[in-house]
């Protein structure tokens, strides 16, 4: 579980110390990074949304309320900033939101098991190999702890779509794991 | 199993399952067993996302990308006024430190409380007296003209000795009361006003006419040498206290 940051530290920031919000910035970062790569799968992708969710998140800091904790907060900055990234990449992204309902072919590709690539790294290509909104869906379900409701209304599909979407995620991925236990 | 129950599976894993997902089906003895398989395979993708290494100096370097753009975007602040509301919001809702915030706001409460009590009784209290004490000043000046005119306009028949006694009694309970007051031109005609009453509260009556209208103050406080006598000064004082509403 992530360790908050101390409150005075977040109401300093609040009230537009800057000092306070790189405090922030140093204590978040790596979590904020971690949850942009999960969703793009690209590092360079992550770098920009973490860039992009710390000076979205000191713009709006005024009106962040204790009711909720900072890092919930802030990650959900994170994952409407990687939304936006990802739609302005116009990758997959763009499409396959806008099709109501789109059914994607699930992918074949099973990666080579005679690569010695390990689970762990094959398990990342797979992941990769996501469309954006699977990966999307997946990691804001599965990781972020989002309801199919929220999620669905985060990436504005339908509630059966979304959960359709997280289904062929889930498919992919455990099918990279049933070939290495195959292989 | 079919793939519809793999996705119920799937719902059920994630707590998102509905009544009816929980067919005779996935009921049977094995699902507890697809679960932890399940289970088994999230977390190994989870621990997979979980090899994406960073430097660990990366805050500070990410810092250091973005200080600049920060400091040309400012925070969208909406007022200074709201921020500090949010601000203060923001304290109470700090566990350790809502009940100590909440003990020094009620503590300022009741200071301010306390002070602003008293120091509004007392303006309003000093406004208050002024204010009753002018339509009280007001009100003997109008039984005095009343009686002046009275003596002014009789022909003997008129007692006016006790009235006269009454209204001096009056006048010299006012004449104190303005003491307290920054009320020079009141005074100085309830001086001269007294002098008049004196008289007929002695019990002179003759002439009375004259007395009065050739009555001259020494101080006028309208500045008028052809509108000074008293009877027109109390008429210019009511008039100058109605609208006033206090001591002048």
């Amino acid at each position: 579980m992530m360790k908050e940051i101390d409150d005075i530290t977040v109401i300093n920031a609040t009230a537009g110390d800057k000092n306070a919000f790189q405090l922030i910035v140093l204590h978040y970062a790596q979590a904020v990074n971690r949850l942009a790569y999960r969703y793009t799968a690209d590092a360079s992708y992550a770098e920009d949304i973490a860039q992009e969710t710390f000076i979205k998140a000191y713009q709006a800091i005024g009106r962040y309320q204790a009711q909720a904790k900072f890092s919930t907060w802030l990650l959900r900055i994170t994952t409407n900033s990687a939304i936006d990234y990802l739609r302005k990449a116009n990758r997959q992204m763009a499409q396959s939101l806008d099709e109501e309902g789109a059914q994607l072919e699930i992918a074949d590709h099973v990666i080579d098991t005679g690569d010695r690539m390990d689970l762990n790294r094959r398990l990342s290509v797979a992941l990769s190999d996501l469309s954006d909104v699977e990966r999307l869906a997946i990691t804001m379900k599965h990781h972020q702890g989002y309801s199919i409701d929220e999620t669905a209304k985060v990436l504005n599909i339908k509630n059966n779509a979304c959960k359709q979407t997280i289904f062929r995620a889930v498919k992919k991925l455990r099918k990279q794991l049933t070939s290495e236990v195959n292989a | 199993m079919k793939s519809t129950d793999d996705e119920k599976l799937l719902m059920i894993y994630f707590n998102e399952a509905q009544q009816k997902d929980f067919d005779p089906n996935l009921s049977s003895s094995d699902l507890s067993g697809q679960l932890e398989q399940l289970e088994a395979d999230m977390n190994a993708i989870e621990n997979a996302q979980n090899q994406y290494d960073l430097p660990e100096d990366y805050g500070q370097k990410l810092w250091s990308q973005i200080e600049d753009k920060i400091v040309a975007k400012e925070p969208n602040q909406p007022s200074n006024a709201s921020n500090w509301l949010q601000s203060l919001k923001n304290i109470f809702l700090v566990p350790q430190y809502s009940l100590a915030s909440f003990a020094a706001i009620l503590a300022l409460v009741l200071v301010a409380f306390y002070a602003g009590r008293h120091q509004s009784s007392a303006v309003m209290g000093n406004q208050l007296q002024e204010m009753l004490l002018a339509q009280n000043i007001q009100l003997h000046l109008t039984q005095s003209e009343i009686f002046l005119t009275q003596v002014s306009n009789d022909n003997g028949s008129y007692n006016s000795q006790a009235t006269a006694q009454r209204l001096l009694s009056s006048n010299r309970i006012f004449k104190q009361a303005l003491v307290n007051h920054d009320g020079q031109f009141t005074n100085q005609l309830l001086q001269d006003l007294e002098s008049v009453l004196l008289e007929f509260a002695n019990g002179r009556s003759a002439n009375y006419s004259d007395q009065i209208h050739g009555q001259q103050p020494q101080v006028n406080w309208v500045n008028d040498t052809k509108s000074n006598d008293l009877m027109f000064q109390i008429k210019a004082m009511k008039q100058k206290l109605a609208q006033k509403n206090d001591i002048i």
